[in-house]
């Protein structure tokens, strides 16, 4: 006899070091209905991903400093956690494609939302 | 009341270097101004410099005047302060109430000022925002964040000047490579060679008929005699012959260099001539280089005048001998001691015939021999006498008149069975006509003998060695002068009667070969050729002598030769380093370059860390055979000169065994093929920052020429290393300002996203953020093409697929480059364009279409460009109501390219038509 509990919605980690980016990046991930977590260094989102099994996408920046680059963070990611997404946003140019990790999707800053918003829901479909 | 920071030397220096002050605006300083009256939505709002007596504004909305004096100023007192200076009420506050701002016209009420902070601290002025009324409640915190962030951005643009600085830097360079081509100027002026640029006047025909002197150094105007800068030739040589201006005419036409020995009427002198073209060839410019061989010619001709006299003397005594001048005979009967002798003999002797008939001993014939000469007759007599065989010998005989004359005696004596001398009979010979020959013989050879040896030009006589074959392999040295040795550096004594070969076993063939062809074909030849083993070059003539023989007159050209190889090798350089864009290929050529010059075997570049003593050697040149010595090197592994470097000096070693400074270290600078070194310090202020090497495997002797080359080149080598290092610090500034400046982009867009949350109509929301997007896709083509003028057709581009209509607008035009002020506004305009369109127009039914057209119309500064916005295939359009507020988007497009109008917008049933112009030079302006 249980509480019939609301099927879990799609959990996106958002990595951004800059407060005011990752408040916006968290609004529009809640904006596109799924649920989100936010950290803001690659050693956290470590973390994160070490005691969450349930992220599906991770949505990064890679001009973040200290520890690892973003980049470097992006291709852990790929290697530990081969089924997880990747949305990848630089204000720096835009990397050649073997510069990114495979399935790995890159938007130069500033983005546009709604361009965010349609991968992420291609991406958990 | 002035704050004391306001006049801190050290914040007062940083903003006098940033050189900022009474500049004209600049977009990105306006762009910031009125973002911030809009964000705190003041009516005011300055980026205010405050110096040492005024304050200063580089952008300002809502403020007439572009200073104020520091009374007025409430700027100075954000100097002090951490973070935002906000005064609620301008009015009650003390250090603000009295101030005339406040207290008459324009009555200013409320102040909020971010600090605009360098990277090392200084706060040289603010943004600021103003407003007439007080404001209690100052600013909301998303304000206050807002007006930081604006703050930093204009503190990075500031820091973008420093880059423009940078540029100043590689012009200030380019000025120091002007000054080391002023050095070069001084080799030339003080080289020995007669040097000269001359431009060539052609009469109506294209004949060459004078030229005037355009340059001349002292060595020109010294053997000239006069100062011939701008004067024509024929001002002071008249009469000059056709020869020169046909000879240099056709090098100034054709290019083809000239080499000739020419003798000049007008000057009475010969010249060695050396004519190539410089310049542009329209010009008709060409460079002399000239020496005058007036003596060297001279001494040939006088040594071919001696040797043809002495010939000639030894011909006429041979045909005195022919003719048998035999003046008398005698028989001389030995065991008895008795002389008969004929008259003539008799008379030669002063002897009256008779006696001579009847016979007279050897002592009476004696008696009249010069006194000098007895000893010497006697003794040939008893050799005669005591051998047997031929006599002869020449001696002096006193005749009847009382002279003495020369006669030569020619005799045998004969022996009996047992070899006992028995008689002893011969002839006179009359040789006064000889000896006197002989004499003149003589003398012509000290003459030849003493002008051989006074002259400066090296001589020599040289003898050709045969092989069995007949072939010639060799040359000896059979007379050299004094000259010869000082020049070639042997004793004269040393060498004569040995071969070239014997005495320079390295010589180069030619030096053989070239002889041997004088000598086979009868020709002179002249010459310049080095000797690789003595590390010279020598310029002569070498003409024949006789059969085997050949003569050389020559003189050492080493200086010359080196000042036309280092000025060949220092326009190489010049050419080389401007194409290059790297620092190692710089060095690398640029050392190529040195190494070939100086007949170094290694010569390279390195970059000095002075705290670890270490140089850093990217690459090299070295010679084949020898080891490059690229990588990190310690400077205490190969001696203890880095404190001659350090203080700048040059360091010149021409023996590692024996130098102080390197001796212990010589076995490990030996192993590595130095045994000479050369190190050239490269110092910026005042700090050793590389050095330029020069290594010689074997002994190499200096010049202060070799010195000063070196470090021409060194400087130029620095020069073009500090382009190629600015220029590579350039674009990475530009990309870090690229990366801030969308950060910054985006962080507008999350401030406006988190501000207007709450806001229910979305429409301006969205609009506002498709703008700020549009600006970053300008942004961005203006990074690919490093700040600088951006392809029209590609800003187009980049906005219109940013608005998401890429495919529906057609593109068409000539090509035109764009400043980074028109890339900026033409974007934002296609963008309201695009979005009207989109909305109303062309591109809101699926079938509608746009097209941008452009073109240039007029010629130079009159240049106008006219672009044509043409939508077809929508709905009629609608013109915009006349009457009330007009929208930003509007207002923006009336603006036009570049932000002062020109724009003519129509409403034909067709479709939306856009006509708008603007001065070409307007679009390119940075």
């Amino acid at each position: 006899m249980g509480q019939s509990k609301p099927p879990a919605r799609p959990v996106i980690l958002v990595v951004e070091d800059e407060p005011l980016q990752r408040l916006m990046a968290v609004d529009l991930v809640e904006d596109a209905g799924f649920d989100v977590v936010d950290v803001a260094s690659a050693a956290e989102a470590v973390r994160v991903l070490e005691s969450r099994p349930d992220i599906r996408v991770v949505f990064t920046d890679i001009d973040m400093p200290g520890g690892l680059n973003g980049m470097q963070f992006a291709a852990t990611i790929r290697d530990r956690w081969p089924p997880i997404e990747l949305i990848i946003v630089s204000g720096k140019r835009t990397p050649g494609a073997e510069e990114l990790p495979a399935r790995g999707v890159f938007f130069a800053k500033p983005y546009k939302k709604e361009e965010i918003t349609a991968i992420m829901q291609r991406m958990v479909r | 009341m002035i704050p004391s920071v306001v006049t801190d030397p050290a914040r007062l220096a940083a903003l006098d270097a940033l050189a900022i002050l009474d500049t004209p605006a600049e977009a990105g300083f306006d762009d910031a101004v009125r973002l911030a009256t809009r964000l705190c939505a003041a009516p005011v709002a300055l980026v205010s410099f405050v110096a040492g007596e005024r304050q200063w504004f580089k952008a300002r909305v809502g403020f007439p005047h572009c200073e104020t004096d520091l009374n007025s100023s409430v700027c100075k007192f954000v100097l002090d302060e951490p973070d935002l200076l906000i005064i609620h009420d301008l009015a009650v506050d003390p250090r603000t109430s009295k101030n005339p701002l406040v207290t008459g016209e324009p009555g200013i009420r409320f102040y909020a000022g971010a600090p605009l902070r360098t990277i090392e601290g200084h706060v040289l002025g603010s943004l600021c925002v103003i407003d007439t009324v007080p404001r209690p409640d100052g600013l909301s915190p998303e304000q206050a964040d807002d007006l930081r962030a604006l703050a930093r951005q204009v503190s990075r643009q500031l820091a973008l000047r420093r880059v423009i600085e940078s540029r100043d830097e590689t012009l200030e360079a380019q000025e120091a490579l002007r000054e080391s081509e002023d050095r070069f100027k001084t080799i030339l002026e003080t080289v020995e060679d007669a040097f000269a640029i001359v431009q060539v006047k052609f009469d109506a025909d294209d004949r060459p008929v004078n030229y005037r002197f355009v340059e001349a150094n002292p060595a020109f105007e010294r053997q000239a005699g006069v100062n011939l800068r701008g004067k024509w030739v024929t001002e002071f040589a008249p009469d000059l012959e056709q020869f020169w201006f046909d000879t240099y005419g056709h090098v100034a036409k054709t290019g083809e260099p000239a080499t000739f020995e020419k003798y000049a009427e007008a000057f009475k002198r010969w010249f060695d001539v050396r004519a190539v073209r410089v310049g542009n060839p329209d010009e008709r410019r060409i460079a002399i280089l000239f020496s005058d061989v007036t003596g060297r010619k001279k001494a040939e001709a006088d040594l071919r005048a001696s040797e043809a006299v002495a010939r000639q003397n030894v011909d006429r005594v041979q045909l005195a001998l022919a003719a048998g001048a035999i003046i008398g005979t005698w028989f001389w009967d030995l065991p008895t001691d008795r002389f008969t002798v004929d008259e003539g003999f008799a008379r030669s002797f002063g002897l009256d015939p008779a006696l001579g008939r009847e016979g007279i001993p050897l002592a009476q014939i004696v008696a009249t021999v010069h006194p000098d000469d007895q000893a010497g007759l006697g003794a040939a007599i008893s050799n005669a006498i005591l051998r047997g065989g031929a006599y002869a010998h020449q001696y002096r005989v006193r005749r009847a008149d009382g002279c003495y004359y020369w006669i030569e005696a020619n005799g045998r004596v004969d022996r009996g069975p047992d070899g006992t001398p028995l008689s002893f009979p011969g002839v006179l010979l009359d040789i006064e006509d000889r000896r006197a020959a002989q004499e003149a013989l003589r003398e012509s050879e000290a003459h030849w003998r003493g002008l051989f040896e006074r002259l400066n030009e090296g001589f020599l006589v040289g003898e050709i060695v045969r092989d069995e074959a007949s072939r010639i392999t060799d040359w000896r040295y059979v007379d050299v002068n004094a000259a010869w040795g000082a020049l070639i550096g042997f004793k004269p004594e040393d060498v004569i009667g040995r071969t070239i070969r014997e005495v320079l076993p390295a010589v180069e063939d030619e030096w053989i070969d070239e002889f041997a062809a004088v000598v086979e074909t009868g020709h002179a030849v002249t010459f310049t050729r080095r000797v690789g083993s003595l590390c010279r070059w020598y310029e002569g003539r070498a003409f024949p002598l006789g059969r085997e023989r050949f003569g050389v007159i020559f003189l050492e050209v080493t200086a010359r030769v080196e000042a036309d190889v280092r000025r060949d090798a220092l326009l190489e350089l010049g050419d080389r380093l401007r194409d290059v864009a790297d620092v190692p290929t710089l060095v690398d050529a640029a050392a190529g370059i040195l190494a070939r010059a100086t007949d170094a075997t290694r010569a390279g570049y390195g970059l000095v860390d002075p705290a670890s003593e270490t140089v850093e050697v990217l690459t090299d040149w070295h010679a084949p055979g020898n080891v490059s010595v690229s990588g990190i090197h310690g400077f205490r592994s190969y001696g203890s000169y880095i404190a001659n470097l350090k203080r700048g000096e040059v360091v010149a070693i021409d023996d590692v065994t024996l130098d102080p400074r390197t001796r212990d270290a010589a076995p490990t600078l030996l192993s590595i093929g130095v045994r000479v070194l050369l190190n050239v310090p490269i110092l910026e202020r005042g700090r050793l920052v590389g050095i330029a090497f020069v290594h010689w495997s074997d002994s190499h002797p200096f010049t202060e020429d070799d010195l000063a080359f070196v470090r021409t080149v060194a400087d130029r080598v620095q020069i073009a290393v500090a382009r190629v290092q600015a220029e590579a610090d350039q674009r990475v500034l530009n990309e870090e300002l690229s990366h801030r400046l969308k950060n910054t982009l985006a962080m507008v867009i999350s401030i406006a996203s988190q501000t207007l949350r709450t806001v229910p109509d979305r429409a301006p929301v969205e609009a506002f953020e498709r703008r700020i997007h549009a600006l970053a896709s300008a942004h961005d083509v203006l990074l690919r093409q490093s700040w600088a003028a951006a392809p029209a057709r590609e800003v187009m581009r980049a906005v219109l697929v940013n608005a998401g209509h890429g495919d529906r607008v057609d593109v068409a035009g000539p090509k035109l480059d764009l400043g980074t002020r028109a890339t900026l506004s033409l974007s934002l305009l296609l963008h309201e364009l695009a979005t009207n369109a989109a909305k109303y127009g062309a591109l809101s039914v699926p079938g509608g279409r746009v097209a941008i057209d452009w073109r240039l119309e007029g010629q130079g500064e009159e240049s106008e460009v006219t672009l044509d916005w043409t939508e077809r295939g929508g709905p009629p359009p609608v013109p915009p109501a006349t009457t009330g507020r007009k929208g930003f988007g509007s207002r923006l497009i009336r603006l036009g390219l570049i932000g002062t109008g020109g724009v003519d917008l129509r409403y034909p049933a067709s479709g939306f038509e856009a006509t708008m112009r603007a001065p070409l030079v307007q679009l390119q302006h940075s």
